[in-house]
């Protein structure tokens, strides 16, 4: 399967510069995720690739070939966005035949390949209905198939999770996830949401701002996020970010925030300096006993419950922080707690860059 | 002081469409009492009808023990709050919050005591108080709204997706802070959402409902481990509860809970043995987090594929396979590391196993 590249890319609808000089490459076969905050480029960076829009500068590539140029219909890519963009006059059948009557195929070949691509996303029953008799999630799978039927190698989802109800969205990324192990195909889709690129992707691209912060394995943008944005989006509930100064005392290093202080294992790992303290969620331990390396007193102030977890937002110090806690748990605000946590989960970002400094220490 | 009632409320809605079924309700006072439900499920009426923007057709309401049923809106003494705030943009931040209360004759020192409490409250800046409301953002205007709502005593506040709008870095302290001034104040709140998490978060108790019928009311732990039947066990909880079709046998003198192809639990568990005395079918229902996990085989778990995995939190999602037609989610500490084929083993522990009629979904 063909790569993707994209070489020097710059997108801008009027004034806005939508992508500012962007450079990526896809190996075929791999199913990466957009993520990032709403306008941040994704869609456009989708549209690009589509052929729906054209770059101001750079080249794109599928394979060593030039395509920059090239219209959609000579792209071997189809793309399904987040209003399905089904057509809502028509029977389900004639939605997924579509890309196949704009080829002219003969009929008896659209109505084989249609039978064949219902069957395979189990929405044969279905064919004959209209549209607007479906669920979301039929439209969905409705709105797969038109872009699967036109058998491209190249599929593009844009967004389409989003303004799912919670129930739904669970069971469709459970759906989604089978559809596409069994497809070979290069899947790219844009999520403004970091568990629909924890639980799907094998690939993140973090799109902020027109830029491209980090594309990397999953693991590896999660375990060594580029910078202090990347880092605190890619994870749920968010990263907590506290200003801190690295210093020397009394010959050893030392994490200094105020009532959060760690000592730095290894001289090696870091340097003296002004840093950003990050401390995942699940990182941060709550109880009344607990055996890290480093336990502080902390006043609880609000517990919320997120299905079947808790975030427990504790003060320590001058500073709020959240703590993920499997199950359900229902706090006294305002009663006292200790928080833990061990030296070797916490990141460092560099104050002045944003950059990323280490992971443990 | 209000405790509201609702007894038998039933609407239809042009003579076919049955909205409230012989709903009955006991909000006690100064609760938070949530309406949860999917779309449909009759929350937005029963609330139109607790405010009197509808009439019932059936069954009564109560305040305080008064029948307040045909009563107008204005005379039940009840503050909205609704998705997009209701703000008076030509109005200064003061007479927003003021207005409600200059009804009430109170003296000019009163009402600037009372204001001044409500900016505490709320994190409203005060001296913001002369500006006008116009240029406030879509949180600052909830937040505006609910100061408005909670600035005196009424009966009932009720909150009608108050969040939903509002980004959800707001949202989290604007939820502390209403749930914080509703205990101090000991109001009455009724908080209807689609949303689990602000249900299980924000209510004392919550009323659960589907195709306008009240299926549950309890407190969010009963709601969640106690669940009456099947659907409210999959509705609750992210991912929800798995059901697994069972049949009741008989082997050598024990009843034993099976599937064709695995033995699920090797007797009926003791708190359901005196209404499950013979051979029947059921549905086991257990929560993701309650399955028990092996990577060795070992006696009394049932062998299963991992057909994908997902990090949630501190913990690692798995969608195993048991059989052809079954698969279940288990919820296992990151500690553990299965991965995507792997061969695995679970077990539930008889404890934590629910069993639901298998053609009603009720709880046994």
């Amino acid at each position: 399967m063909d790569r993707i590249v994209l070489d020097n890319v710059s997108k801008s609808y009027g004034p806005k510069k939508a992508l500012d000089n962007i450079s990526l490459e896809i190996e075929g076969g791999t199913f990466v995720c957009l993520l990032g905050p709403p306008g941040g480029g994704k869609t456009t960076l989708l549209k690009l690739i589509a052929g729906l829009e054209q770059p101001d500068s750079g080249k794109i590539y599928f394979g060593d070939r030039d395509f920059t140029n090239e219209p959609p219909n000579k792209r071997d890519v189809s793309m399904v966005f987040q209003d399905f963009a089904l057509y809502p006059h028509m029977s389900v059948f004639k939605n997924i035949a579509s890309p196949l009557y704009a080829k002219k195929l003969p009929a008896l070949e659209i109505e084989r390949k249609v039978q064949e691509v219902a069957s395979f996303l189990r929405i044969d029953r279905f064919l004959g209905r209209k549209v607007t008799q479906l669920s979301g999630g039929e439209m969905q799978r409705v709105a797969i198939g038109r872009a699967l039927a036109k058998e491209a190698k190249i599929v593009l989802f844009d967004e389409i999770f989003v303004n799912l109800d919670y129930k739904l969205r669970e069971q469709m990324r459970v759906e989604f996830k089978n559809l596409v192990d069994r497809l070979s195909i290069t899947t790219i889709i844009s999520s403004p949401d970091p568990e629909d690129a924890l639980s799907l992707a094998n690939k993140v691209a973090l799109v902020h701002e027109g830029a491209i912060l980090q594309y990397d394995e999953r693991e590896k943008v999660y375990n060594e996020p580029a910078d202090v944005f990347t880092g605190a989006y890619f994870g749920y509930p968010e990263m907590n970010m506290i200003d801190c100064s690295v210093v020397m005392k009394n010959g050893q290093l030392l994490i200094d925030a105020d009532s959060i202080q760690i000592p730095v294992r290894r001289n090696d790992t870091v340097a003296a300096g002004a840093y950003v303290l990050g401390i995942r969620p699940e990182s941060l331990l709550i109880g009344e006993t607990l055996s890290t390396p480093i336990v502080i007193p902390a006043k609880m102030i609000f517990t919320e419950v997120i299905g079947s977890d808790t975030i427990v937002h504790i003060a320590v110090g001058d500073h709020t922080l959240e703590a993920f806690v499997p199950g359900i748990h229902r706090t006294v605000s305002h009663e006292s707690i200790m928080a833990g946590l061990d030296p070797k989960d916490i990141y460092l970002f560099r104050k002045d860059t944003g950059l990323f400094e280490t992971r443990g220490v | 002081m209000a405790e509201i009632r609702l007894e038998g409320i039933r609407k239809v809605y042009g003579g076919m469409v049955v909205a409230v079924d012989d709903m009955s309700l006991e909000i006690p006072h100064g609760e938070i009492v949530s309406l949860l439900g999917p779309s449909g499920c009759g929350k937005t009426t029963t609330m139109r009808l607790i405010a009197g923007f509808e009439d019932a057709d059936a069954g009564r309401i109560y305040i305080n023990g008064q029948d307040i049923t045909r009563w107008p809106p204005q005379k039940r003494n009840m503050a909205m709050i609704f998705q997009f705030p209701v703000v008076y943009d030509t109005m200064t931040l003061y007479e927003n919050i003021a207005m409600p209360l200059l009804t009430l004759n109170y003296d000019k020192e009163e009402l600037g005591r009372i204001v001044d409490r409500t900016c505490d409250n709320f994190g409203i800046d005060k001296s913001m108080l002369s500006a006008k409301a116009r240029k406030l953002s879509i949180s600052e205007r909830q937040r505006l709204s609910l100061a408005h709502a909670f600035a005196i005593e009424r009966n009932l506040n009720i909150l009608d997706e108050p969040f939903s709008s509002i980004d959800p870095k707001s949202r989290i302290k604007l939820s502390q802070m209403v749930r914080e001034i509703q205990k101090e104040r000991g109001q009455t709140c009724i908080f209807v959402t689609h949303s689990q998490s602000e249900a299980l978060t924000l209510s004392d108790k919550i009323a659960m409902m589907r195709d306008g019928k009240l299926l549950q009311y309890g407190t969010p732990d009963e709601i969640y481990s106690r669940p009456k039947n099947r659907f409210i066990g999959w509705f609750v909880g992210n991912p929800g509860m798995n059901f697994i079709d069972c049949k009741i046998q008989r082997k050598g003198g024990n009843l034993v809970l099976a599937t064709p192809a695995f033995v699920a639990l090797e007797r009926i568990p003791p708190e359901y043995s005196k209404r499950v005395t013979g051979e029947r079918a059921v549905t086991l229902g257990i929560r993701p987090e309650n399955v028990l996990l092996s990577e060795q085989e070992r006696e009394g778990y049932i062998p299963c594929i991992c057909d994908f995995t997902e990090r949630v939190g501190s913990r690692l999602l798995l969608n195993v396979q048991l059989t052809e037609d079954v698969n279940i989610n288990l919820k296992i500490p990151m500690t553990q590391s299965v991965g995507v084929k792997d061969r695995v083993y679970v077990r539930f522990p008889e404890e934590k196993v629910m069993l639901f009629d298998d053609k009603t979904g009720d709880v046994l």
